[in-house]
């Protein structure tokens, strides 16, 4: 290979970006941590000093804290993981020729651009199980109905449906690009050495894929983790808590009770595991060669 | 002659005297309009996307024009607003002089509303006898008073908890429509035989986390339950008395027997759909609902619902009271300008014609009223004016600032029971733990 | 025989997906030009009488339009400017791979939204910026900058870097060599990171909600206009939203075609 000049590639490119980043960021986190650090009920006048008492009460009498954390690995892993195959699915599908394509990717594009909130709403209403319409199709072919979000079994299930309808499009263009922008030369000499579709895959479009695939999931589990606005407008966590995630209860107590303390504690300690998480799947990749 | 000149003059001073005190005080009214006119005045207020705000909003460029205060009122959905005025308040530079209080106590107690006594003792921004404070729902009045300081004013729209059902399902059956001496017993009964699933339930509720303690209030009382001990300042949670036990085992018998399963997901707009698409013989829950229940655009039920009294418990009849209160913030810059607004927002004659287009209304003297009335089914009239006297002793709410805790760790132990997770015992002895250490931190 | 099967497969597997995605949207298109009792009804209504009255109701309060066009420069705005900023950031970190730069730069992603919220209202207050487009544009930067940095630095990695150092030899500058060669290479990823960042940008609803003022709602905070305590107003609701996806699916099918076309450049490679 050539060699690399690191120093060619100007420093300026980046700048902007990190500036902006940091000019937005910092202020506030500071400002969270600060907050974190104090009893700070907001319609009350005195915000004592109280140092970490809000991270060890969250994290050692806070039982709510680890269900809310426990549902949305459930949620987050659940969802991209159904999203990730299916999505590949698809890529895979539409990157052949075929007529109609192009309206095809149109079409399939549609649940991501629906406004979050009005997917919620909609869904909340097809899933209503006296006079909402998924049922009637399950009626209609005798097969047994569900109470979907209504109850606390089927709940979490039912949500992660919503989030697989609403977001296999941003997996599927991800992947997609990723697809089209792979050189032909490999397929072709391979197809012509008589490698068959499975093979193609796994050896060739798999291995060269591997950074677009890493962002994809990794950046879509992110995304799961820290979601709110169907959740918010479906179940509000409920019933019971059977769908409260983090990002839920952390809105909760924050801004529904006025305890923002807490709240921003546990938006700290979320950032926390967030990094971690982060830095762990990167490391992963790094040694599965993902780059 | 000189004396008839006198007298002349003493008559004709007389009479000019009398007829300058029947034009200058427009009916004797105290109240200056006219006091801020050429100030450029301004109002800013928080309103909410109701019915009864949009006609308020019609009505505003009255006031205007008779004042010359400018005045607007912003129309922000509720889910923004909550958000919006509580960043306002805390924000140090608020921008809002009116905002639209539900969570009152909380308000007042942390500094954000302007007590209104200096402002109704005087004359010029307020006359007392034309207002006429006992108009007002007591229930409704007190709920404005906080540390003994009146903070809010109900305003818009107000509603009663009253019994909605199916005046053609009772009939069916062959049941006696509830009256007077309908007891809850009865009421669990009724609904366990118009039970039947999958065509329509026995009661319809909205069981989603929070909204329980809302229509079940009437219930709790009844028993003779409180959910705390005393009304101001609350020390103890008592909820998980026997009383309070047995309410909540009530309530979880009643939904788990004669409603769909799914009414632990319901909020307000599943319950109400269900009963305005026929899905429900019965529906406990507070009478600002009748509207849509009865516009043939919009519901199939429109004729066909009887409204009732809530029903009798062993230690009498209660219902929760509720409504739209305005409050003034203690950082606007227009605090005289906000006053005279909401003396004319408040008042008998603005809340009458807010009445004529969006039914209940705080103030009797509305309700009274044979233009506002006749449009509305006479048995709702009925039960909802009966239903105003019988506010229950803590009602609406308690006054703690922490209400929304509140209503989630309460709501939350009635939803446990209801969904067979706990038994009452268990669930209401958790829940008050969680609002005793609460009510600590105050 | 085989290939019959893999068609049939393939069908199958087309319609389930269109139907699947696309049936909760044609559900709410009917319940737009339906009456409210005909849109809630069970069993459901296929075939009703259809109504404008709906569409004419939004429009008729004007405020929504509004909405859109407010919800269309904010997108605009905070896509321009993630790209702007991103995409050579994202260049950068593919030709001088910093670990740590990377990371930080996708960090900014990972705080919940709660976190800042007040923070920022707080500054914006102060600054006077509350009521302006400036202030979500700024917050968007947040969503979207991350997103974009690391999904062009995927694709720059994918691309071979010869062609650059074969231009660098040349004489040509570290600049051009950029935007001339490695940028039209990975227009396919330009193009999802624009399609993305306008996509969130338009559906974000916190901070949109937080820091609009009364004329800078976007379309999400102004759909909350039609959802009351007790009752949701379908009708305008499904009708808003049909207009609201509007403008988003002609940005995408404007831009798609540039995601196709790609391809021949890849095959040029």
């Amino acid at each position: 290979m050539a060699s690399r000049n690191p120093t060619k590639v100007p420093i300026l490119l980046v700048l902007p970006c990190v500036v902006a980043l940091l000019a937005i960021t910092i202020g506030p986190m500071i400002y969270a941590f600060n907050t974190s650090l104090h009893r700070y009920y907001l319609p009350s006048p005195k915000h004592p000093f109280i140092g970490f008492q809000n991270y060890l009460d969250i994290l050692l009498r806070d039982p709510r804290f680890w269900n809310a954390f426990r549902i949305m690995i459930y949620y987050g892993v659940g969802a991209v993981a159904i999203e990730f195959v299916l999505g590949f699915i698809i890529a895979l599908f539409l990157n052949e020729e075929f007529r109609g394509r192009r309206i095809l990717s149109g079409v399939f594009m549609v649940p991501i651009i629906i406004t979050p909130i009005v997917v919620g709403f909609t869904w909340r209403l097809m899933y209503k199980p006296t006079i909402g319409i998924l049922n009637y199709f399950l009626r209609s072919v005798y097969l047994p109905e569900s109470k979907w979000i209504f109850v606390p079994s089927s709940a979490l299930l039912s949500l992660i449906i919503i989030d697989v309808w609403e977001f296999t499009p941003f997996m599927t263009l991800i992947l997609l690009s990723g697809l089209m922008s792979l050189p032909r030369e490999p397929l072709e000499a391979a197809r012509i050495d008589g490698a068959n579709s499975w093979q193609c895959f796994r050896e060739i479009i798999f291995p060269l894929m591997k950074p677009i695939i890493m962002f994809a999931i990794l950046f879509r589990l992110i995304d799961a983790f820290k979601w709110f606005d169907t959740i918010y407008v479906t179940t509000v966590g409920g019933p019971g808590t059977a769908t409260e995630t983090l990002s839920i209860y952390i809105y909760k107590k924050g801004l529904t009770w006025l305890y923002m303390g807490k709240a921003a504690a546990m938006s700290i300690m979320f950032l926390i595991f967030m990094i971690v998480l982060g830095n762990i799947i990167i490391k992963w990749a790094n040694i599965k060669g993902f780059r | 002659m000189g004396k008839l000149k006198v007298f002349m003059v003493i008559g004709i001073a007389t009479l000019v005297a009398i007829s300058f005190g029947i034009c200058g005080g427009a009916q004797g009214e105290s109240v200056d309009w006219h006091q801020f006119a050429g100030e450029h005045e301004k109002i800013l207020i928080a309103g909410c996307e109701r019915v009864s705000f949009r006609a308020l909003l019609d009505l505003i460029p009255e006031f205007e024009q008779k004042t010359g205060i400018k005045v607007t009122m912003e129309m922000i959905a509720e889910e923004e607003l909550f958000t919006k005025r509580l960043l306002d308040a805390t924000s140090g530079h608020g921008v809002y002089d009116v905002v639209w209080l539900d969570h009152t106590v909380q308000f007042a107690r942390a500094g954000w509303t302007e007590p209104l006594e200096p402002y109704l003792n005087d004359p010029s921004l307020f006359d007392l006898d034309l207002y006429d404070m006992e108009d007002f729902v007591p229930t409704l009045k007190n709920w404005g008073l906080i540390d003994g300081k009146l903070t809010a004013l109900p305003v818009g729209d107000a509603g009663v908890d009253i019994l909605f059902y199916r005046k053609d399902l009772f009939e069916e059956k062959g049941l006696a429509p509830p009256g007077w001496d309908y007891t809850y017993d009865r009421l669990y009964e009724d609904a366990v035989a118009l039970h039947n699933p999958p065509e329509y339930a026995g009661i319809v509720a909205r069981v989603k986390r929070i909204y329980p303690l809302q229509w079940s209030s009437p219930i709790i009382w009844s028993y003779g339950a409180r959910w705390f001990d005393c009304l101001e300042h609350p020390r103890r949670t008592v909820i998980n008395s026997v009383d309070g036990q047995m309410a909540v085992s009530y309530i979880a018998k009643l939904v788990q027997d004669a409603a769909f399963e799914e009414c632990a997901g319901y909020g307000p707009f599943e319950a109400a759909s269900d009963f305005e698409q026929a899905k429900a013989a019965m529906f406990l829950d507070i009478s600002i609902f009748m509207p849509w229940f009865e516009d043939p655009k919009k519901s199939k039920v429109s004729g066909k619902v009887g409204y009732a009294l809530t029903p009798l418990g062993p230690r009498g009849r209660f219902a929760n009271i509720w409504a739209c209160m305005f409050g003034m913030t203690s950082y606007s810059k227009h605090k005289r300008a906000t006053a005279l607004f909401l003396y004319w927002a408040t008042g008998p004659e603005i809340t009458r014609r807010i009445a004529l287009r969006a039914g209940g209304v705080a103030r009797k003297s509305s309700w009274r009223d044979p233009d506002v009335m006749k449009q509305f089914p006479k048995d709702w009239v009925e039960s909802c004016l009966t239903m105003m006297d019988y506010g229950g002793p803590e009602a609406p709410w308690p006054k703690i600032s922490q209400f929304d805790s509140f209503l989630d760790i309460i709501g939350g132990g009635y939803q446990a029971v209801i969904l067979g997770e706990k038994t009452a015992k268990e669930s209401l002895d958790e829940a008050a733990r969680l609002m005793d250490e609460v009510l600590q931190q105050e | 025989m085989n290939n019959k099967l893999r068609l049939a497969a393939k069908t199958l597997i087309i319609v389930l997906v269109v139907s699947f995605s696309l049936f909760p949207l044609f559900w709410l298109l009917s319940i737009s030009f339906k009456t409210r009792v005909d849109a809630l009804s069970m069993p459901p209504k296929w075939i009703f009488v259809p109504t404008l009255a709906n569409f004419g109701e939004i429009f008729r309060r004007g405020e929504f339009l509004g909405f859109c066009l407010n919800s269309i420069i904010v997108a605009l705005g905070s896509t321009a400017l993630a790209l702007a900023f991103g995409v050579p950031a994202g260049y950068f970190l593919a030709r001088r791979p910093s670990a740590n730069l990377s990371f930080f730069i996708l960090s900014t992603r990972l705080a919940p939204p709660i976190a800042m919220l007040i923070p920022f209202f707080v500054i914006f207050r102060r600054l006077g910026l509350t009521n302006t487009y400036a202030s979500i544009i700024i917050m968007h930067l947040i969503l979207n900058l991350s997103l974009v940095v690391w999904l062009m630095r995927s694709f720059f990695l994918e691309a071979p870097r010869e062609m650059e150092e074969a231009a660098l030899v040349d004489g040509c500058g570290p600049y051009r060599a950029f935007s001339l060669i490695a940028l039209p290479v990975c227009a396919t990823g330009v193009v999802a990171a624009a399609i993305f960042s306008f996509i969130y940008s338009w559906n974000e609803l916190l901070f949109a909600m937080v820091l609009s003022g009364y004329s800078t709602h976007t379309v999400p905070v102004g759909m909350y206009g039609f959802i009351t305590w007790e009752q949701i107003h379908w009708g305008e609701l499904a009708a808003a939203s049909i207009v609201a996806v509007s403008p988003v699916i002609v940005f995408y099918s404007f831009i798609q075609k540039y995601l196709i076309r790609g391809l021949s450049f890849g095959a040029i490679k």
